[in-house]
């Protein structure tokens, strides 16, 4: 299946988060910048099908090759990349007109998750769009490099947590299945009132017990689920701590390892660059909104943590 | 609950092994503060648990600040022998007399310059045994006990796990280089909490007083 790892070109990173307006294509951008100005060869794709706007991060504009082509004319992957300005950084739109993430068929993901792993570049950051729909999701996890974005505040925490919990019960749901234990995950979750499973650890436990012989491939997976976390629009010194309260939380409650990777302090000139069409890492290069987001490209490829 | 392993309670606690006592304490506080006073925030993430998850939690973090506090302030006993110098140059049958008088005082720790001057020093004269503190089984003892291993001091500081156990064992003649020592004692003591530079003092004056008596057993050795 797909969202298991194959052999690939370059590293792929996803970022997504659940909720819409944390900054999901503005880190994309950035962190792409980033890559890019390290000499690395990188590609953003803008997955956000119906919503894409990672274009305009870049200032681009107008009719251009997107992913409508990829899925309804069946053109190659490569073919659909374009210049951003930004030297070794290209990009694929999403501006889909005639789609949403909700139709794409199983084949076409395939196709796409496999010319991805193909596309000649050494990092490929795929920009997702809101919500947990299955196809969202499958292209978060297909990625060798997971990234959440959140802002402090309530929804947007609350919809990142249910995003990791249903991505990670994606997972268990997938690779158990491959694994020849059926829909043990969806049996037993559909079962949860009569089981009395309140939450995806009870859910772990429950399979533990019922089905020992999944317990190490639940361990595998528990330990290789690996999510990197940005705060973005920090306003207040009192949210720079949240990145330690999430990660212990997912640690202590879920048994998963977050690794908060930084904050972006909240920064104006970031919508006025965005308006200027200018790619902000460039336009104010010593803003520390710009060294915030170096370091934390610099921590996510080093797989390394704030502090 | 009271005997959790103390790598485990340093992973409770969300701190690096070898912390010091300070950067435990206040990730304790910051932990104790973060489960028992919820924010807003915060809620979100918890409410899907129990009272009783959220007390094992709290017992869990409460069970491991304990028990690492008590190890680090667990007093250290002075190292009985110690080591001989390695043998793989021979030493005199006779050990050299100290060119001072063994002072009524324990000797003062030397000063910076005294470990850089090797075999010029009535301090470095005197035998090994009035600088216990930082000698390499002490450094090892004190590692242990702040549940520190070789291979967390490597991944922090990319110093060979072979080049620390060199240093704890006092394989002097394998740690050539006075220069690449020093450095490696200072992020040695750093990561597991000592003092850098009172470490690295102690340990070079019997990293010197080795020099100093292989040169004489050279010379010895020349003589004949």
């Amino acid at each position: 299946m797909s969202i298991e790892p194959t052999a690939r070109k370059g590293e792929i990173w996803s970022v997504g988060g659940g909720k819409g307006g944390t900054g999901k294509s503005f880190l994309v951008s950035c962190i792409g910048t980033a890559l890019a100005r390290k000499k690395h060869q990188v590609t953003l794709v803008d997955l956000d099908l119906g919503g894409a706007n990672l274009h305009s991060f870049f200032g681009l504009s107008g009719p251009r090759p997107s992913l409508t082509t990829f899925f309804e004319f069946g053109s190659r992957l490569d073919e659909l990349r374009f210049p951003t300005g930004v030297e070794n950084l290209s990009l694929i739109t999403g501006n889909a007109e005639s789609m949403t993430s909700t139709n794409i068929q199983f084949s076409q993901k395939l196709k796409l998750y496999r010319q991805m792993t193909q596309l000649n570049t050494q990092f490929l950051i795929v920009d997702l769009g809101a919500g947990c729909h299955v196809n969202t999701l499958d292209s978060f996890l297909a990625a060798d490099r997971m990234i959440v974005v959140t802002v402090p505040e309530v929804p947007s925490v609350e919809n990142m947590y249910v995003f990791i919990k249903n991505a990670l019960f994606r997972k268990f749901k997938v690779v158990l299945k491959n694994r020849g234990f059926g829909n043990v995950v969806s049996d037993a979750w559909a079962d949860r009132r009569a089981l009395g499973l309140k939450n995806i650890k009870d859910l772990v436990e429950h399979l533990r017990q019922d089905r020992p012989e999944t317990g190490s491939y639940l361990d595998e997976l528990l330990a290789g689920f690996k999510v990197h976390l940005v705060i973005n629009q920090i306003r207040d010194h009192r949210d720079v701590g949240l990145g330690l309260a999430v990660k212990s939380i997912f640690s202590k409650y879920l048994g998963l390892d977050v690794r908060f990777a930084g904050t972006i302090e909240y920064d104006d000139a970031v919508w006025k660059s965005v308006r200027e069409g200018r790619p902000f890492l460039l336009s104010h290069q010593t803003s520390p909104c710009a060294r915030q987001i170096e370091d934390i490209a610099d921590n996510i490829l080093n797989d390394r943590e704030a502090r | 609950m009271s005997d959790i392993p103390l790598e485990k309670c340093y992973r409770i606690l969300e701190v690096r092994p070898g912390a010091s006592p300070a950067e435990v304490k206040s990730a304790y506080v910051r932990l104790k503060k973060l489960y028992t006073d919820e924010s807003p925030v915060i809620k979100v993430l918890t409410s899907e648990f129990t009272a009783e998850d959220k007390t094992s939690i709290l017992a869990e973090i409460e069970d491991a600040h304990r028990i690492i506090m008590a190890a680090l302030e667990q007093p250290i006993l002075p190292p009985r022998p110690i080591p001989d110098i390695p043998a793989a140059h021979p030493t005199p049958a006779v050990s050299p007399k100290p060119a001072a008088p063994i002072p009524a005082k324990p000797v003062e720790p030397p000063k910076p310059a005294a470990a850089m001057l090797p075999a010029n020093s009535a301090v470095l004269a005197a035998p090994a045994a009035p600088f216990p503190d930082s000698s390499g089984p002490m450094l090892k003892l004190r590692r242990e006990i702040r549940g520190v291993s070789l291979h967390d001091i490597y991944v922090a500081t990319k110093i060979r796990v072979e080049v620390l156990e060199n240093i704890e064992a006092e394989k002097f003649e394998a740690l050539a280089d006075i220069s690449f020592l020093r450095t490696h004692l200072i992020q040695y003591a750093r990561f597991i909490g000592l003092d850098p530079k009172e470490t690295t003092e102690h340990y070079l004056v019997r990293y010197a007083d080795w020099r100093r008596r292989r040169a004489q057993a050279q010379a010895a050795e020349g003589k004949k």
